[in-house]
C-alpha cells in the first residue's frame, strides 16, 4: 500500500499516471500542480482531470526545472476504506504499481516527479 | 562513503552547533536524525505534516455519540463449506457475509438493475435452533436430551431465509441534466456522474495562496538543494544524509547558511503541504458527500421466505416497505445548485462544489436529522409436529433405568402480523472543536396480531435522550409506553423507564498514513 512517492526523472522524460478503482470508492479525482523552479516562473495553470481521464491515464513530458505535484482525492463510500491502484509508468519502466487504501479522514493520494 | 558516515554519527550533535543566522525550523518542526538523508527527512515531516492536519476529523469522527444496533449474524463452518462451491456462481455472488456472534452466514447476489430501480437477492443460513414450543412439549428431566437429538437431526440449511429487495432509483448524469431534480436512492453508482463533476469542480476550486505557497516553499527546497549538492560527493542529493552534511559543513564545502536554507526549504515543504491537507479536510468531501448520498429518500421493497426443518418451526415469509429520509442530503445540494444557477447566472461561483460547501456550512448539516417509515406483514404457516420419543428414568433407589415411550405434539394455526413503525433521530447542537453533542431517537410501533392467541395487539412509543459524558460515555436515557404488555393478562397501559451507561471503545488509528 502506497498512497505517496517522490521520483527523480530526467529532462524529456515521459511519464503516465493511470489510477484505477479497487474497491469502495464512490469516486476520485486528480490534480496537477507544476512548479518552474528554474529561472522565470514559467509554470503553467493547475489541472484537474476527472475518474475517466485518471482510468485511461494521464501522460506528461518532463520539462527541465519543473516539479510535478500530482495529488488525487479518494472519496470512500461511507465507513469502509476505499483502494485505488496506482501505476506510474515512465519511458523505460514501470515505477509503480500498487494498491492505495484511503479513508474520509485521510483521502490523498500524492505523487511528485521533480528533476534535479 | 558509508563506513565514513557511520564513524561520524556521534558528530550529529553538531547540528545544533551551526550558527545559525535564522530559525532553522518552526518550533515544532523536528529535528534530523543521525544517519537520516535529505528524502527520509522530507518523508517524515510530511508524515507529521499528515497527522497533525488529521488528528482534528479523527477527533470528531470519534466524538460522535452513536445509537446502539444490533450485530449482523453468522457460521463460520457454514462459511468454509459455502466457499467450497463459490467459485462456479462467481459471477452472480456480490458478497458473503458472517456475524460477529457465528450464528448466521449471508449471501448476496448482484443486484439486477433497471432503469427505474434495482432488485438485489440474498440468502441467509442462521445455526438451527430446536423449535421451542416442540422442547416445551417434551418432558422437562428429557428435555435438554431431545434438543440434542433433535439438533442431530437438522442440518445446517434447516434454517434458510431467502430474500429479494427492490430499491427505488432515480438519477441524473449531469448537473446540467432535465431529470436533476429530487434523485431517489443510496446506490453510489447513481451519484458518481454527479459526484465526479462535483470533485473537479473542488479541485479547480484550490485557493491560489495554498498552491502559490506549495509553489515558493518546492523552490526554496530545490534552490537549497542544488547548492547542498556540493556535498553530495558524486551521490543523488535525496540520498545524502545529513551527517555528511554537518561533516561538508564542518570542511567548509558547505556554508551553514545554505545547510540552513535547506532545513528551512524542507520545513516550507511541510508546511505547505499541510495548507494543502487542511484545505481539503475543511472540504470534507470524503466525509460529507457519502454521508449526503447515505441521506437520499430510499423506498424499498422487501420480500422475504424463511424456509425451516420440520425440527427447527414453521415456514414463514414477511413483506416489507419501508421509507427512509435524511433531511440534510444530496437533494439539497442539487436544490442549492439550481437556486445558485438561477440566482448567480453566468458566474463562476456557480458551481456544484460551491452549492455542497453552501449545504454543509448550514447549522443541521451535522445533526443526521433522520426519518424512517416501515411497514411489515409477516405471516406464519401452520405447525402440526407430532414428536415420538423416549424419557429414561433411573429409579433412585435400586439405580434401575425404567424407559417411557412419550409423545412431543404441537398444533399451531396459521398466524399474521402487521407492524408499522416510525422512527425520528438527531442530533441535538452541532459539535465544537470535537464535543460529542446529545442525540434524541424517538420510535413508534404498532403491532396488529392475527390469529395467535400467545400475543397481543399492541402500541409502542419509545424516546432515547443519549447524553454524552465525554467522548467515549455516554448515559442513554429511555422512556416508553405500551398499551398493552406483550402477552395476555399481563398489565395494560405500562409506562417504563431506562437509564444505562454507554462505553465506547476506540480503536487506535495502526495505519501507516502513507
Amino acid at each position: 500500500m502506497k498512497c505517496r512517492g517522490t521520483w527523480v526523472l530526467e529532462e524529456g522524460e515521459r511519464f503516465e499516471i493511470q489510477v484505477t478503482e479497487v474497491a469502495d470508492v464512490v469516486s476520485y479525482s486528480g490534480r496537477l500542480l507544476v512548479t518552474d523552479w528554474e529561472g522565470l516562473d514559467t509554470s503553467p495553470p493547475p489541472k484537474a482531470y476527472t475518474r475517466e481521464q485518471l482510468e485511461r491515464g494521464v501522460k506528461t513530458s518532463m520539462e527541465s526545472g519543473m516539479t510535478y505535484n500530482f495529488d488525487v482525492v479518494v472519496i470512500p463510500k461511507k465507513g469502509k476504506e476505499a483502494i485505488v491502484h496506482t501505476i506510474l509508468r515512465f519511458d523505460s519502466e514501470t515505477a509503480l504499481d500498487e494498491d492505495c487504501s484511503r479513508t474520509a479522514d485521510k483521502p490523498l493520494c500524492e505523487w511528485e516527479i521533480t528533476r534535479t | 562513503m558509508r563506513g565514513a558516515v557511520q564513524t561520524i554519527r556521534p558528530m550529529t550533535v553538531l547540528l545544533a552547533m551551526i550558527p545559525t543566522g535564522m530559525p532553522v525550523l518552526g518550533a515544532e518542526s523536528p529535528s534530523p536524525r543521525a544517519g537520516e538523508t535529505i528524502a527520509q527527512y522530507e518523508e517524515r515531516l510530511l508524515d507529521e505534516a499528515l497527522a497533525v492536519a488529521h488528528v482534528e476529523t479523527a477527533e470528531i469522527i470519534s466524538s460522535k455519540t452513536t445509537a446502539t444496533s444490533p450485530p449482523e449474524g453468522f457460521a463460520g463452518r457454514v462459511n468454509d463449506a459455502l466457499a467450497d462451491f463459490l467459485p462456479f456462481f462467481q459471477g452472480a455472488i456480490n458478497g458473503i457475509s458472517t456475524s460477529d456472534d457465528d450464528k448466521s452466514i449471508t449471501l448476496r447476489f448482484n443486484p439486477l438493475r433497471w432503469k427505474s430501480g434495482e432488485t438485489a437477492f440474498g440468502a441467509t443460513l442462521t445455526e438451527p435452533q430446536v423449535f421451542q414450543p416442540v422442547l416445551d412439549a417434551v418432558v422437562a428431566p428429557a428435555r435438554e436430551e431431545q434438543r440434542q437429538l433433535l439438533l442431530d437431526q437438522v442440518d445446517d440449511w434447516g434454517d434458510l431465509t431467502v430474500t429479494g429487495t427492490y430499491g427505488y432509483l432515480r438519477r441524473a448524469e449531469t448537473w446540467e441534466s432535465p431529470q436533476l431534480h429530487i434523485l431517489w436512492g443510496r446506490d453510489y453508482a447513481v451519484y458518481r456522474p454527479l459526484v465526479d463533476s462535483l470533485l473537479v469542480s473542488a479541485l479547480e476550486s484550490m485557493p491560489p495562496e495554498v498552491d502559490a505557497m506549495r509553489q515558493a516553499a518546492e523552490r526554496a527546497f530545490v534552490a537549497a538543494k542544488v547548492k547542498t549538492s556540493r556535498a553530495a560527493k558524486g551521490t543523488s542529493c535525496d540520498r545524502t544524509s545529513f551527517d555528511e552534511l554537518v561533516l561538508a559543513c564542518l570542511e567548509s564545502i558547505l556554508s551553514s547558511e545554505d545547510y540552513q536554507a535547506l532545513l528551512q526549504g524542507l520545513a516550507r515543504k511541510a508546511e505547505a503541504r499541510t495548507a494543502l491537507y487542511s484545505t481539503v479536510r475543511d472540504w470534507n468531501l470524503a466525509g460529507g458527500l457519502p454521508d449526503l448520498i447515505d441521506n437520499q429518500p430510499q423506498l424499498t421493497a422487501k420480500l422475504s421466505y424463511v424456509n425451516r426443518d420440520a425440527f427447527v418451526g414453521p415456514d414463514s415469509y414477511a413483506l416489507s416497505i419501508s421509507y427512509e429520509l435524511g433531511f440534510r442530503n444530496f437533494n439539497s445540494v442539487i436544490r442549492q445548485y439550481r437556486w445558485l444557477k438561477r440566482n448567480a447566472k453566468d458566474s463562476p461561483a456557480a458551481t456544484a462544489f460551491q452549492a455542497f460547501r453552501d449545504v454543509m456550512s448550514e447549522g443541521d448539516a451535522l445533526g443526521e436529522n433522520k426519518l424512517v417509515f416501515g411497514m411489515t406483514y409477516n405471516r406464519v404457516r401452520a405447525y402440526a409436529l407430532s414428536y415420538a420419543y423416549v424419557e429414561t428414568v433411573t429409579d433412585p433407589g435400586t439405580g434401575t433405568q425404567t424407559q417411557f415411550p412419550r409423545s412431543a405434539d404441537v398444533d399451531l394455526p396459521t398466524s399474521s402480523e402487521l407492524t408499522g413503525r416510525v422512527q425520528w433521530g438527531r442530533f441535538l447542537g452541532r459539535s465544537k472543536a470535537g464535543e460529542p453533542v446529545p442525540r434524541l431517537d424517538v420510535a413508534a410501533e404498532y403491532l396488529n396480531v392475527s390469529d395467535d392467541s400467545e400475543r397481543l395487539d399492541r402500541f409502542v412509543v419509545r424516546a432515547t435522550y443519549t447524553h454524552p459524558i465525554s467522548t467515549t460515555v455516554s448515559f442513554p436515557i429511555t422512556v416508553s409506553y405500551a398499551n398493552h404488555g406483550d402477552l395476555p393478562g399481563e398489565q395494560d397501559r405500562v409506562l417504563g423507564a431506562h437509564v444505562g451507561l454507554s462505553y465506547k471503545f476506540n480503536r487506535q488509528d495502526e495505519g501507516s498514513d502513507r
